[in-house]
């Protein structure tokens, strides 16, 4: 059986680190062996690393690289023919975008996992959905955008999903109203980007001053806090307010890369991001690469046991973020407990002539 | 005629320093003349009294033409028993990725006798405004002769200012990439007008290991200083700056490369300001490059010194395209062999400048002469690859931007 079919059949929050680090260790090097086999760019990348099989004692051991090089290389372990779509990760205009490679088993992975890491925060019964965007986003079904893959993989767990925005981005007030009378009896599943909720959902009810009956709602919401940071609004702001317009009481952000689509961290409700079954994360020092010690930050490094069909089990990020915690969280869950503090800061780059000061 | 500092003409020129009327006079003076020598004095004075704390690269500038260099330069070029003059009028485009260097190019201009007009950036750089609002205020104060000829101006992508400029033109410096070289090219000179391009480059180190092997503690140390300031000093950005260290070596030579890396990632553990992005840009590059040069087989396993503040790649062979294996912010790759010669095939025009230490430079410089390769204009110790100067890339711009009188 697959190593991913194991733990879909365990509780998704049920292993404590010690356990998961045996089983990970071993899983981790033979995706990397797999790899190596399969894409020479991969190998070749394995060979000036200094890859050695037997000098992988831990999921630290096991090596890592810049999750830039997606948008430099095409990093595929399948052949061309057995490319079912292609993500994309949502850069501006002019920027390049990462491009992820996905054959249909580790598609259907993703959507599985996606589900039971879901189902412990929305239960088990599909509950009707209210998608904080618009269908646009979704349109091209090969050539996925994070936002689009986001949307249609988390519409697989609700029941008869409606979008809240039109295709122009404004709020469809009437079809909000009129679903959510529909199911008006039972809890409501919503979704959607951060940035995208706060522009234009959030702040157009704050100023229409409409107030939605969202009290039954459960929200999940991520990527990325890059557009409110420069708003200043923070994660507990965001809830408060969200709560103010829709008395929306379950807000839970989730953390996770369009390079490890389905494998996402999600928000307890303490407040920290988790580690499921399916993945885990390693805080390096930027000076070393050495694991930071539990409370200090460091670059974060993401793995997960979905990527088969390419490279990307194992990736280092520009995010920089902190273990709190290790099989302590006070909501119960086991594994590793987590912060994420943004991007690091761009260096300004230097040029010629800084030749005086010697 | 004086015009005040910033007076933005309709056809969109700002002057840092200068005048429409000084964009068209043309004097030219012999090279290194006596008033030309007194005011690249006097503004190397006003710099360092004022603004060349808080920049090092006005600092260096001002260090270059303090008195006791341009004697030493003026002493170089005697041109006995010649008369030169200046060739005209020179449009120098400066890079917008080193402020500083405008300056040094309109201080060759100068040196050569020729009128100059500056084109700088149209970022904004604090550097280039401190400058030139220093030079403007010295011309005034009493310079005439150059105030009269020589402009400092600024503006936005514009052909057909582009286009007049170079028209009039008996010279044009360029400085940039391959892109911005060509499509300044596109615009004519004066039908005996010429340009001289400043193109992007890389350069390399070649160090004797015996000679390091050799080297007494401190001296190791002083070299690892020099090399750091070769290197980390601009992130490795500059063409003169060494991304390969070649290795000469025999065998039961003792083992002097362990002991330079540590001294230099010692060095730059002191010395440098290594943020994350610099380590993960670093990394990645690391990566970038082992993907890109995977068909050469070339790379050994990286090491790192330090922790990620040096990395150093061996390579068991030279790739091809050679000029594209880069790093930054202290990632060098290195290479062993007995003697230059696997060398030559690879450096072409990209190569600038080879650092060394422990070897005979003017053998080396014979070498290049003698082998008939297109790269390689620049052999100087290890510690001075930035140090820029009016022979630069392979010219002696003095001598390239004057005239020589024949007579008989």
């Amino acid at each position: 059986m697959n190593a991913v079919d194991t733990l879909l059949n365990a509780p998704p929050y049920g292993w404590n680190q010690k356990k998961k680090e045996a089983f990970y260790t071993r899983e981790l090097s033979s995706l990397t062996e797999r790899h190596r086999r399969a894409c020479p760019a991969y190998a070749a990348l394995l060979k000036t690393l200094g890859w050695n099989p037997e000098k992988v004692h831990g999921i630290a051991d096991i090596p890592f690289f810049p999750v830039r090089l997606f948008k430099d290389f095409e990093l595929r372990s399948i052949g061309q023919s057995d490319v079912f779509k292609t993500m994309t990760s949502s850069g501006t205009t002019g920027q390049q975008v990462s491009r992820i490679y996905l054959d249909r088993e580790t598609a259907l992975y993703q959507t599985k996992v996606l589900a039971k890491i879901c189902s412990g925060f929305l239960g088990t019964k599909r509950l009707p959905m209210l998608i904080l965007d618009s269908r646009t986003a979704t349109r091209d079904r090969t050539l996925f955008s994070a936002r689009g893959a986001g949307s249609l993989g988390f519409s697989m767990m609700g029941r008869r999903p409606v979008y809240a925005l039109d295709e122009n981005m404004q709020l469809d007030l009437a079809g909000i109203e009129s679903y959510l009378r529909e199911c008006s009896d039972t809890d409501i599943f919503l979704f959607g980007f951060t940035s995208i909720i706060w522009e234009h959902f959030y702040k157009k009810l704050k100023e229409a001053n409409i107030r939605l009956p969202l009290e039954r709602g459960i929200l999940v919401h991520g990527g990325g806090w890059k557009k409110l940071q420069r708003e200043s609004v923070s994660n507990e702001q965001f809830k408060a307010s969200l709560s103010e317009v829709c008395g929306l009481k379950k807000i839970f952000n989730y953390y996770g890369m369009v390079e490890q689509t389905g494998s996402i961290f999600m928000e307890c409700e303490a407040g920290n991001l988790h580690t499921s079954l399916f993945s885990d994360l390693i805080i390096r020092r930027a000076e070393d690469f050495a694991e930071a010690s539990i409370g200090k930050r460091g670059l974060v490094q993401l793995v997960s046991l979905l990527p088969a069909s390419y490279p990307g089990h194992s990736i280092l990020t520009e995010d920089e973020g902190e273990i709190v915690g290790i099989d302590n969280c006070p909501c119960g869950r086991l594994g590793k407990a987590f912060k994420i503090h943004g991007r690091i800061q761009n260096a300004e780059i230097r040029g010629c002539s800084d030749t005086y000061n010697r | 005629m004086t015009h005040t500092i910033g007076n933005i003409p309709q056809n969109g020129i700002r002057f840092l320093a200068g005048s429409p009327d000084s964009l068209k006079t043309v004097k030219p003076l012999p090279p290194f003349d006596g008033e030309t020598l007194l005011f690249l004095e006097d503004l190397a004075k006003e710099l360092r009294k004022n603004c060349a704390s808080s920049f090092p690269d006005i600092a260096s500038f001002a260090f270059w033409c303090r008195k006791s260099n341009l004697c030493r330069l003026k002493s170089a070029h005697t041109y006995k028993g010649e008369f030169r003059l200046g060739r005209g009028r020179i449009f120098h485009i400066a890079p917008s990725n080193v402020p500083i260097n405008f300056a040094f190019s309109f201080a060759f201009g100068l040196l050569a006798g020729c009128a100059n007009t500056v084109r700088v950036s149209s970022k904004m750089f604090p550097q280039v405004e401190i400058v030139s609002e220093v030079i403007s205020r010295i011309l005034e104060s009493g310079y005439p002769a150059i105030a009269a000829q020589n402009a400092i101006i600024q503006y936005g992508p514009n052909d057909e200012i582009t286009r007049s400029l170079s028209l009039g033109a008996d010279c044009r410096i360029i400085w940039g990439g391959d892109a911005t070289i060509a499509k300044i090219r596109s615009f004519p000179l004066k039908p005996r007008g010429f340009d001289v391009s400043f193109a992007d480059r890389v350069s390399l180190a070649v160090i004797n290991e015996d000679a390091v092997a050799a080297l007494p503690e401190n001296e190791l140390v002083l070299l690892a200083k020099q090399f750091y300031n070769d290197t980390y000093l601009v992130d490795q950005n500059a063409c003169s700056s060494p991304h390969l260290v070649v290795w000469i070596t025999h065998q039961g030579t003792p083992n002097g490369k362990e002991s330079f890396w540590k001294a230099v990632a010692d060095e730059a553990r002191c010395r440098y300001d290594f943020p994350p992005i610099k380590s993960i840009d670093k990394y990645t590059l690391l990566c970038e490059n082992a993907i890109r040069f995977a068909e050469s087989n070339a790379f050994e396993s990286f090491r790192s010194y330090n922790g990620n503040i040096l990395s150093v790649v061996g390579l068991t062979a030279l790739p091809i395209r050679l000029e594209a294996l880069r790093g930054t912010c202290g990632l060098f790759y290195q290479f062993e062999t007995p003697d230059l010669e696997p060398l030559a095939e690879h450096l072409n025009e990209k190569f600038q400048t080879i650092v060394t230490f422990g070897v005979d430079r003017k053998e080396i410089a014979k070498w290049v002469a003698g082998s008939g390769m297109m790269g390689i204009d620049r052999v100087v110790p290890i510690g001075s690859a930035l140090d820029i100067g009016t022979i630069w890339d392979g010219y002696d711009l003095v001598q390239t931007l004057t005239r020589t009188i024949q007579y008989s």
